[in-house]
């Protein structure tokens, strides 16, 4: 047990308990939290600050607002409906098609207007939502993703998960859905897990159930080497979502869309540490590492260009 | 920002708590481990007496030694009123007096009781037949019945039942085996009518043979075996013949005193009698007294009691102290749970959940805990299934949840009493909101993560609790804590020291063991 504990220390594996003495609890003031729960007030201070995220077609928040559903998607083709303050990825309701009578969802089942308007039902009520409180539902744009994962991923939007202090980057993650996961970007639901080089923002092994996997399960193509585009943008993105909430560690979520490119999709308060499984290595040194350089780290783009530096794999 | 340092706190605690415990161990004596050797209890009866315009007096039968049992001391608590005890008879009274009263009265009664071991007991009994006088008069008779009726069908039953038992002690036996049979003979059940109590049925008896000039009484008392807060009386009947009282167990149909019971009093009448005083109600606790040592260390430093009073929880009224005893270790059950989710990384629904339900363990008992709870979780988690797809609003959903429980603990009453299963009863016990919200996070678990992440957290949880009944029903520990509630101050201290705990979980060391 010895060994194994010193092995763990030495790779720099950051355990739950210290997350969130030395980073949860230490840069993240409670009174931030809201920022990031509240994904509609995210949205306006992203906005507010120039970062691109899905735009927002309208919200509901009472029951008597329901019937505006129908309204706020006149217009469009393809939506998404979101809670709020959801978690987890649950309620989540992606719309391709709106026909005379109802909806088609992502899975081709057709949605009655009435089954779509109990859904929203159950966000308001708080039945996704973190501690069952009650909630808004938030209907927005549908996120065509890049041709670049359409090889490696079933059904849903992969996504990419950027880990930063202080809005330096520590490590990324790409999240493949997979059938299993039922289209959902969710680790622990059976989504795939895939380490990124920071530097060239290259794909790494794959974790799928903690166990390693070099091609897609439902696929069949390899899931390492690919060259994730707009690195760059990803980046400088992750590293500005902290100037929008404070939030000293967070987890930052973000799409690539085939049409707008990297969207800011929402942003976490206290990120998973399954990605040191796929990324072969542990946060905690990274993370000293970054506390010792901050006084020097200023601007975004010296932030960006230490983890570059810095948190490459491949020497 | 938090301080980063709560090393100086802690310390400050754990010398605090330290410090006070040797104080009460090394100046005031109060010893480590409690007495179990004579098992000692305390036995509190409180009379509560309403407001009355007349002058109210109360009087209440003292038990006296008996059998196994020694009172080591008694205790007074009068209020308003006037307090006289005395002897008679071989039979001790304390007569309670007052005027008018404007207010409602408790009148405490405090007998600290010793269970001697067997051979103390014969040393004692040899020592009261030694000295005691002989009678040569057979004791008074109680009164026959008052029906013209019920005296004809008892000379009935005496007549039929002299044609087969000739003697005393099978003639009796063979009289309550009649009358407390389940299915007891029509002239058994003329004279009982709609009255089915235990007290009242023995009483008949005692009025059957009393007419035919056989010494007979109805006897009382309280069963010594676990800390009750509203104890009730058992009863039993006693025969005199051959000099003596001769018990009998109904309960076992034999010739002896029930186990483990202390003898309060004979005869028909309560134990309490109120003259000009309307509204008395009468409240009896038992609690275990495995801290003789405290009363033993006062008396050696001639502390007066009152000095030890506002750190003793045992100077609090008897049924208090029943709280006192399970509260008192919540928070080091808590602490434990802590311990297991932090450092070693198990997983539970809810935080204090396990603690709650092991002290329901306490009355079910693990096993059977164990069984019910996990038969009240499988049944809830099957019907909530159903319940999802009716896709129901939270709150009424939880609703219905929390009656579906209910209707199973209900129903596991019955079977209880169907199969003759006593624990199935404590069920009731269980913390049914806490049940409840552990069926709808574990069903929300099971669709979103999946069976085994919620079974394992079931199961996680069931350990956790189990684990946690262990700490809960020492009674090593609840003595600890009873005797020294410093040690509060310590488990405040540790779960301090556990918060700012950031060592790996254990099980991150399977987590992630991949990576090398």
């Amino acid at each position: 047990m010895f060994s194994t504990l010193k092995k763990l220390k030495k790779a720099g594996i950051l355990g739950i308990n210290s997350r969130n003495i030395d980073y949860v609890l230490k840069y993240n003031p409670r009174k931030l939290y809201p920022l990031a729960d509240n994904k509609i007030r995210t949205k306006e201070l992203a906005s507010e600050a120039g970062i691109e995220v899905p735009d927002l077609y309208g919200t509901i928040s009472s029951v008597g607002e329901l019937k505006s559903l129908r309204s706020i998607v006149a217009d469009k083709n393809d939506f998404v409906i979101k809670p709020c303050r959801g978690c987890g990825g649950e309620g989540i309701t992606v719309i391709t098609e709106i026909q005379d009578d109802g909806y088609l969802d992502i899975s081709g089942k057709f949605i009655s207007r009435r089954d779509l308007q109990h859904h929203v039902a159950n966000i308001l009520h708080g039945l996704f939502s973190l501690g069952s409180r009650p909630d808004q539902a938030m209907i927005e744009y549908r996120v065509r993703f890049d041709q670049v994962f359409a090889e490696v991923s079933y059904k849903g939007v992969p996504d990419i998960r950027i880990v930063t202090l202080k809005g330096v980057p520590v490590m990324a993650i790409l999240r493949l859905p997979t059938k299993i996961s039922g289209g959902k970007a969710n680790l622990h639901q059976g989504a795939i897990g895939v380490g990124i080089d920071l530097a060239k923002g290259k794909t790494l092994n794959g974790v799928w159930f903690n166990q390693t996997v070099s091609d897609h399960p439902d696929t069949g193509k390899a899931i390492m080497d690919r060259i994730i585009p707009h690195w760059e943008t990803l980046l400088t993105l992750a590293s500005k979502s902290y100037g929008l909430t404070g939030l000293g560690y967070q987890g930052v979520d973000i799409v690539l869309d085939r049409d707008r490119g990297p969207l800011l999709l929402e942003v976490n308060t206290r990120p998973g540490l399954n990605l040191q499984i796929a990324n072969q290595t542990g946060l905690t040194l990274r993370l000293k590492k970054i506390e010792e350089a901050l006084p020097q780290l200023i601007s975004i783009e010296e932030k960006v260009a230490f983890a570059k530096e810095n948190f490459s794999h491949i020497g | 920002m938090i301080k980063s340092s709560v090393t100086p706190l802690v310390c400050f605690l754990l010398a605090l708590g330290l410090g006070l415990m040797s104080y009460h161990h090394f100046k005031i004596g109060v010893p480590l481990f409690p007495d179990f050797s004579g098992e000692g209890w305390l036995i509190e009866s409180k009379v509560t007496v309403s407001p009355s315009d007349k002058k109210p007096s109360i009087a209440m039968s003292l038990p006296l030694d008996n059998g196994k049992y020694h009172i080591e001391n008694e205790n007074f608590l009068s209020d308003d009123f006037a307090l006289a005890t005395l002897s008679e008879k071989g039979r001790k009274l304390a007569r309670w007096s007052s005027k008018k009263t404007t207010r409602t009265n408790n009148l405490y009664y405090r007998a600290q009781i010793k269970t001697l071991s067997r051979d103390e007991a014969k040393r004692k009994q040899l020592l009261e037949v030694s000295s005691r006088k002989e009678s040569p008069r057979e004791p008074k008779l109680v009164k026959p019945f008052e029906k013209e009726k019920n005296r004809l069908i008892g000379e009935r039953i005496y007549k039929r039942l002299r044609k087969v038992h000739s003697y005393r002690k099978p003639l009796a036996k063979a009289l309550l085996e009649e009358a407390l049979s389940e299915n007891p003979s029509e002239d058994f059940k003329s004279i009982f009518g709609k009255n089915e109590s235990l007290k009242f049925k023995l009483t008949a008896v005692t009025r059957i043979l009393a007419a035919k000039n056989i010494p007979a009484r109805l006897a009382r008392g309280l069963k010594l075996t676990k800390p009750q807060r509203d104890a009730s009386f058992v009863y039993w009947i006693q025969v005199y013949h051959g000099g003596k009282w001769l018990d009998f167990d109904p309960s076992r149909y034999v010739w002896e005193s029930p186990k483990n019971t202390f003898l309060w009093k004979t005869g028909t009448k309560g134990i309490v009698d109120a003259f000009d005083s309307k509204r008395v109600k009468t409240l009896i606790s038992i609690s275990r007294e495995d801290s003789p040592g405290i009363a033993a260390a006062v008396k050696k430093n001639r502390l007066k009691e009152k000095s030890l009073g506002a750190f003793s929880i045992s100077s609090l009224p008897v049924q208090t102290q029943a709280v006192y005893r399970q509260l008192l270790l919540i928070p080091l059950g808590a602490l434990f749970v802590a311990f297991l989710r932090n450092v070693i990384g198990l997983k539970t629904f809810g935080t204090f959940m396990p603690v709650l339900i092991a002290l329901s363990f306490r009355e079910t008992q693990l096993f059977w805990g164990i069984v019910l709870f996990s038969s009240i979780v499988s049944f809830g988690l099957f019907i909530r299934f159903y319940l999802e797809r009716l896709k129901l609003l939270l709150v009424p959903r939880l609703t219905a949840t929390l009656t579906l429980v209910i209707i199973a603990i209900l129903m596991f009453a019955f079977l209880g009493q169907y199969f003759n299963i006593d624990p199935a009863f404590s069920v009731a016990l269980f913390p049914l909101v806490i049940i409840t919200m552990t069926i709808e996070r574990m069903s929300v678990v099971w669709e979103e993560a999946g069976a085994r992440e919620a079974l394992q957290q079931g199961i996680g949880s069931l350990i956790v609790a189990a684990l946690t009944y262990l700490i809960v029903i020492s009674r090593q520990l609840e003595y600890l804590f009873f005797s020294f509630p410093e040690l509060l101050l310590i488990v405040l201290g540790l779960s301090i020291a556990l918060g700012r705990y950031k060592g790996y979980r254990l099980t991150e060391f399977f987590r992630f063991r991949e990576i090398s």
